[in-house]
C-alpha cells in the first residue's frame, strides 16, 4: 500500500507538467500604458472611437548595475509599442505580434489618459473595464489625465536615463508625502466613483521641458466626463479641506515682504445641515498646525502680538484660498468635489436617499449648499533661527 | 484556548485541541473569497456584519446540540445512536444524504480550487490536471491515519489565520473608517438574505455528530465547539469589514472575489514582498486542503460504520474519481456559482434539519433507558 501512496504522489510532481512556464526573459513587463484616440478620417457618426494605446515596457538589462557602472549607457532601459484598434484587450493581444514577447501585468503601475479622451462623455468608465477586470492588473494601478498626447509622455527622457512611468509614478507618490498633494486615486478606488457617480479629482500631468504635476483634473461624476482643471492653488485647497495637505507650503505676504507657513496637521470636523435642502449648510472647523519656513521679514517671533498677526495673516490667506476652491466647484463645476455627499450619506441617511439624484444635476443642491469655513491657525515652530536679517 | 497535546496516552485519539481547531479548517474554505461579496450585495453599507454574527451564533448552537447528542453516547458511532434515536432505516438514509451531500460539495471545492488557479496562475494549464493535481494530494492525505488530519489542522489553520492577519496589517494605510458607516440601515428582509448568503459559508458545523466518540476527553466537547465556531466567525467578521472599510460596499459586492483583491491591493514596500496574493493564494489552497480532507475524511469514516471490512484507502480510492468525475460537470463561473450555493445551502439545511431531529428525539426516548438495554 505504502508503495501506491508514493507513487501516487509522485505522478503530481510530472503531472503539473510546464505548461504555464514562461521564461523572465520572455515576458514583456508593461509598467504603463497611454490611451490616445487615434487619428481617424474615415470614421462615422455614432462609431466607437479608434483607439491609440501605447504601452511601456521595461527592458530589464537597461536598469539597474549595468547603467550605473558606466556600462552602455546609451540603451534605452524601456521600449513603447503603440497599436491601433477598437477594444483595449485585442490591442493586448497586438503587444505578442510586435515584441515577440508575452504581455505581463503584474507590475502595472500607472495608465495614463488624454485629456481629449476624458473629455468624451461616458468613455472613461469603458475605457477603464478591461484594466479592472484583469485579474493580473492591482487595484492600487494609479490613473492619471494627461494634456494634450498622453504617448508623448512615455518618450519624456529624464536625467537619470529612467523609466518615464517609473518616474512619474515615484513623482506621485512623493509629490502626496512631502509637497501635500491629494493622493492619487487608484484603478479600484475609480470604479467604486464610477458605479456611484461621484465626482473626483485626477493629476492633470503636462510635459513642456520636464513633466509637471500641478494641477488636478475634475471629472464630473453625473455627466461622466472630465469638465475641467484646477490650478495650483486651487488644488492646495481641496487638500486641505480634505485634511491631507500635510507639509504643503502656503505662501503669504506682510508688508511687501514674503513668509512662508508649511502646514504640519490638519484636523477637520465637517457638519452638514439639511434642514432645509434648497440651502444645505455646510461648515468645515479646521485647525491648521505649522511652521514658518521662510521669513524675508525681521519680525520677532518671540513677541505674542506678532504671532497672532501672522497668523491671522495665514489664516486670511487661507480662507481666500479654500473660497477660490469652492467657489469654482460650486459655480463653474458644479461638481462636488469635497465629497460632502458621503458626510449626507452618513449623518442623513433618509434626506441623501431623497435628494441623491439631484445633488449636482436637476435641482442643484450642491451649488446651491452655503459654506462657512472656520479656521484656526497654530503657529508651534520658527525654525533654528528667530531672526536671519 | 489552551492546546494541550497528548504524549502519553493513546495515539489514535483526538484531543480537544484538535477538535476545536477541527471546527475552522473545514468551515474556512471556498466561501471565505465569495462571501464579503454575497453579504454586500445583500445588505446596505456595513451592516453585513449582523447577518455573519446572527448566523455565526445560530451555527454555534446547532453545533452545541450535535455535540450534546453525540456526548450522550459517548462509546457510538453517528451510524449506532441514530439507529437508535430514530430507526434503522431512517438512520441509513441519512447516512446516505450526508455522504452524497459531502461527494457534491468536494466536488464543488474541487472544481473551484481549478477555477481559481486557472484565473489567478495558471492560464494555459487545462483544469483537468489542475483538480487532478489536487485530489491526487487529497487523498494521499486521506490514505493515512485519520489523527494525521488532525494535526495538519492544527497545523495549519494558525498559520491560514496569521497570514489574513497580516494582510490586515499591510492594508491598514488603505482602510477607512468611514466606509463603514452609517449603521443599521438595512430593512429586515435584506438581513434575512444576508443571514441566507452566509449558510452555505458554515458548512461542516455538524461535525460533532461524527467525531465525538473518538475523543479521548469527553467532557469539555462543547466548549470546543463553540470556540471552533466563534474563531471562524470572528474570522469571517474580519476579513468582511476590511472588504468594507477598503472598497466599500458597492465595489465588494461587484467583485467576484473581494478577498483576493483585498491581497492585490497591498503593496509591501522594498520590492521583495511587494505583492501579497500570492501567499494569500497559497495559504487560501492550504484552507481548502482542510476543508476537503475533513470532509471526505467523515464520508469514509460514515461509509466504513456500513462496510466494516473495507479499509480507509479502498473507500478514497473509490471516491475520488466520482468526485472528479462530477466536478467536471460545472463549465462556467456561473454554473460554478449556483452548483456551489445550491447544494452548499441544501447540504446546511439538511444538517440542521437532521441536528434538531436528533436532539428531540433524544429528548422524547431519553438515553437512559439506552444505556440499560
Amino acid at each position: 500500500m505504502k508503495k501506491v501512496r508514493f507513487t501516487f504522489l509522485f505522478t503530481v510532481l510530472f503531472l503539473a507538467g510546464c505548461w504555464d512556464s514562461v521564461k523572465l526573459e520572455e515576458r514583456a513587463f508593461i509598467v504603463g500604458t497611454a490611451l490616445d484616440f487615434a487619428e481617424d478620417a474615415e470614421r462615422k457618426q455614432n462609431e466607437a472611437p479608434t483607439l491609440e494605446v501605447t504601452n511601456q515596457i521595461v527592458i530589464p538589462s537597461g536598469i539597474g548595475f549595468s547603467n550605473m557602472l558606466g556600462g552602455s549607457s546609451t540603451d534605452k532601459p524601456f521600449m513603447n509599442v503603440t497599436s491601433v484598434g477598437k477594444s483595449i484587450y485585442s490591442l493586448d493581444k497586438e503587444v505578442f505580434a510586435k515584441t515577440n514577447k508575452i504581455p505581463y501585468y503584474e507590475h502595472f503601475l500607472l495608465l495614463i489618459i488624454s485629456e481629449e479622451m476624458a473629455k468624451k462623455e461616458y468613455l472613461l468608465p469603458k475605457l477603464l473595464d478591461s484594466y479592472i477586470r484583469d485579474p493580473h492588473v492591482r487595484r492600487a494601478t494609479k490613473v492619471v489625465i494627461a494634456k494634450d498626447d498622453a504617448h508623448s509622455i512615455l518618450n519624456f527622457k529624464t536625467d537619470a536615463n529612467e523609466v518615464p512611468i517609473i518616474f512619474l509614478d515615484e513623482l506621485l507618490e512623493q509629490n502626496e508625502k512631502h509637497a501635500g498633494f491629494l493622493k492619487p486615486i487608484v484603478l479600484g478606488e475609480l470604479e467604486e466613483f464610477h458605479l456611484q457617480n461621484n465626482s473626483y479629482v485626477l493629476p492633470y500631468v503636462e510635459l513642456d521641458e520636464q513633466i509637471e504635476n500641478k494641477r488636478g483634473a475634475v471629472f464630473h461624476g453625473q455627466e461622466q466626463k472630465m469638465v475641467g482643471t484646477l490650478n495650483a492653488n486651487e488644488l492646495q485647497g481641496l487638500a486641505i479641506l480634505m485634511g491631507e495637505a500635510k507639509e504643503n507650503i502656503v505662501d503669504f505676504t506682510l508688508r511687501d515682504e514674503a513668509l512662508a507657513f508649511e502646514i504640519d496637521s490638519i484636523r477637520r470636523n465637517i457638519t452638514v445641515d439639511p434642514s432645509n435642502v434648497d440651502q444645505i449648510k455646510i461648515s468645515y472647523e479646521l485647525y491648521l498646525r505649522g511652521s514658518i519656513r521662510d521669513s524675508a521679514s525681521n519680525l520677532n517671533f518671540d513677541n505674542p502680538y506678532t504671532v497672532a498677526v501672522v497668523e491671522h495673516l495665514i489664516r486670511e490667506k487661507i480662507n481666500e484660498v479654500l473660497k477660490q476652491t469652492i467657489t469654482k466647484a460650486q459655480k463653474e463645476l458644479e461638481a462636488d468635489i469635497f465629497g460632502i455627499w458621503r458626510q449626507l450619506e452618513m449623518k442623513h441617511y433618509q434626506t441623501w436617499l431623497a435628494i441623491k439624484d439631484d445633488w449636482e444635476h436637476g435641482e442643484k443642491y450642491f451649488p446651491k449648499a452655503s459654506f462657512t469655513i472656520d479656521t484656526e491657525i497654530n503657529l508651534y515652530s520658527v525654525g533654528t533661527s528667530n531672526k536671519t536679517n | 484556548m489552551i492546546i494541550v497535546h497528548d504524549t502519553t496516552g493513546n495515539d489514535q485519539h483526538i484531543s480537544n485541541g484538535e477538535f476545536t481547531v477541527a471546527f475552522p479548517a473545514i468551515i474556512i474554505g471556498v466561501s471565505i473569497l465569495e462571501l464579503p461579496s454575497e453579504v454586500a450585495s445583500a445588505t446596505l453599507f456595513s451592516d453585513g456584519w449582523v447577518a455573519i454574527l446572527v448566523s455565526g451564533i445560530l451555527f454555534s448552537i446547532l453545533a452545541i446540540l450535535a455535540v450534546k447528542v453525540a456526548q450522550s453516547f459517548p462509546n457510538d458511532s453517528f451510524f449506532t445512536y441514530t439507529t437508535y434515536l430514530l430507526n434503522k432505516p431512517f438512520a441509513f438514509i441519512v447516512l446516505l444524504c450526508i455522504i452524497i451531500f459531502t461527494t457534491l460539495i468536494s466536488s464543488y471545492i474541487l472544481r473551484s480550487v481549478a477555477f481559481m488557479s486557472k484565473q489567478y496562475l495558471f492560464t494555459n494549464t487545462p483544469p483537468e490536471v489542475i483538480t487532478l493535481t489536487f485530489l491526487l494530494v487529497v487523498i494521499y492525505a486521506l490514505c493515512g491515519e485519520r489523527i494525521d488530519l488532525f494535526r495538519l489542522n492544527l497545523l495549519f489553520v494558525p498559520i491560514i489565520i496569521f497570514i489574513f492577519l497580516m494582510v490586515g496589517v499591510f492594508s491598514i494605510e488603505t482602510f477607512e473608517y468611514e466606509n463603514l458607516l452609517p449603521v443599521f440601515k438595512t430593512n429586515l428582509s435584506g438581513y434575512m438574505d444576508g443571514i441566507m448568503q452566509t449558510f452555505s459559508s458554515y458548512y461542516g458545523f455538524g461535525i460533532g455528530l461524527f467525531y465525538v466518540y473518538l475523543l479521548k476527553n469527553k467532557e469539555k466537547v462543547t466548549t470546543c465547539a463553540l470556540a471552533g465556531i466563534s474563531i471562524s466567525t470572528i474570522f469571517y467578521l474580519f476579513i468582511f469589514f476590511y472588504c468594507i472599510a477598503i472598497f466599500g460596499n458597492l465595489a465588494t459586492s461587484n467583485l467576484q472575489f473581494p478577498t483576493i483583491e483585498l491581497a492585490k491591493r497591498v503593496s509591501i514596500p522594498g520590492g521583495v514582498f511587494e505583492r501579497i496574493d500570492a501567499a494569500v493564494f497559497t495559504i487560501w489552497v492550504m484552507a481548502i486542503f482542510n476543508t476537503m480532507t475533513m470532509m471526505l475524511d467523515t464520508s469514509i469514516l460514515l461509509i466504513r460504520t456500513q462496510f466494516k471490512k473495507l479499509k480507509r484507502q479502498t473507500v478514497a480510492f473509490i471516491l475520488a474519481p466520482i468526485i472528479f468525475y462530477i466536478s467536471m460537470f460545472p463549465q462556467t463561473i456561473a454554473q460554478l456559482n449556483s452548483y456551489g450555493s445550491v447544494v452548499g445551502n441544501l447540504a446546511t439545511i439538511f444538517h440542521c434539519l437532521i441536528i434538531v431531529l436528533l436532539f428531540t428525539a433524544m429528548k422524547i426516548r431519553g438515553v437512559r433507558s439506552y444505556e440499560k438495554s
